[in-house]
């Protein structure tokens, strides 16, 4: 249980890691101007137009998403490796701080996702799993199971 | 001494990220908080061609975006504060190297992503001073390398 709980959360730091590469990499081109932060249906329905329209019309939006993904990305990408790496090297000793950390983060950031979408629900749109990015929903059904199993080890131990 | 100093520089940098992730939901839609879009003032007005309160006021795809994505990056520095923040105070107070190895990675693996962050301000011709740049990537920016050098000197 302890070493899949391990795995888990290495998993997690590691899809983090993947989707700040990313977003840096593909915001710009391919499926990036499909959406302006959750899905295309969900967008649309909230800002009135189809998000590509958005994205030619309105260059102040443009210019923010621009800059504002890409420091996102940064931050995904520093806390893909510190929850990562945590999870590698801290979870291996028989110490509970690492333990500690990674299930206050993995709980500590879902009120953000919930604030975040918060103007998706005020405008009675229904967000299902695959609207929300999954850097917000996976680890948000992940991290909490990784933490149950790392802690159930540790008790039994 | 340097091993000290370089602990306390990464509780800093990792305690900002965290108390700028806490502040931001607070903070960003205040009269405060729309003074900016993202850099500073001065910068964001020169960028977009108007005062951000104008802008956040008139243009509201904006004003949803930047509510929406703002509040990510605020869960996304509490993470990585939170993270940071116990590694420095557990992970370096009996030092293991693979905590100063990741906290080196990280402080150093953000500053491309910051760069390319105000890549459309340079191209744009806006001047950016270290305080046009938001607190939570100029002060660990700084800090962060400072911390690694420190640490490692610590360990030679």
């Amino acid at each position: 249980m302890a070493s899949v709980g391990r795995t888990l959360f290495v998993a997690m730091g590691g899809f983090w890691t993947l989707i700040g590469i990313l977003t840096g990499v593909l915001t710009g081109r391919g499926i990036g101007p499909a959406f302006l932060f959750v899905s295309e249906p969900a967008d649309a329905a909230l800002f009135g137009e189809a998000p590509g329209q958005i994205l030619l019309s309105n260059q102040a939006l443009t210019t923010f998403r621009y800059v504002a993904l890409r420091a996102l990305a940064g931050l995904l990408v520093a806390a893909g490796l510190l929850t990562m790496g945590l999870a590698w090297f801290g979870l291996r000793e028989a110490r509970i701080w690492p333990l500690v950390a990674l299930t206050v983060v993995g709980v500590a950031v879902l009120p953000y996702w919930w604030i975040s979408l918060a103007p998706y629900r005020a405008a009675g749109i229904r967000l299902g799993l695959g609207d929300i990015p999954p850097f917000m929903w996976l680890p948000a059904l992940l991290m909490p199971l990784a933490s149950v199993l790392s802690w159930v080890a540790q008790i039994r131990s | 001494m340097m091993q000290a100093t370089s602990r306390i520089l990464f509780l800093i940098a990792g305690g900002l990220w965290l108390l700028i992730g806490v502040l931001t939901p607070v903070m960003s839609d205040t009269a405060f908080g729309k003074q900016t879009l993202f850099g500073s003032p001065s910068t964001d007005t020169a960028l977009y061609g108007g005062r951000p309160e104008v802008l956040l006021a008139t243009n509201h795809q904006l004003a949803t975006l930047r509510h929406v994505i703002l509040r990510a990056i605020a869960g996304l520095l509490v993470a990585a504060g939170l993270l940071t923040a116990t590694m420095a105070w557990f992970g370096l107070a009996d030092p293991r190297p693979w905590a100063l190895g990741l906290l080196t990675i990280v402080g150093l693996v953000v500053l491309p992503y910051w760069w390319i962050a105000f890549g459309l301000y340079r191209q744009g011709g806006v001047r950016l001073a270290l305080l046009d740049l938001p607190p939570f990537m100029w002060v660990p920016g700084i800090l962060m390398p400072v911390a690694s050098i420190l640490g490692w000197m610590a360990r030679l």
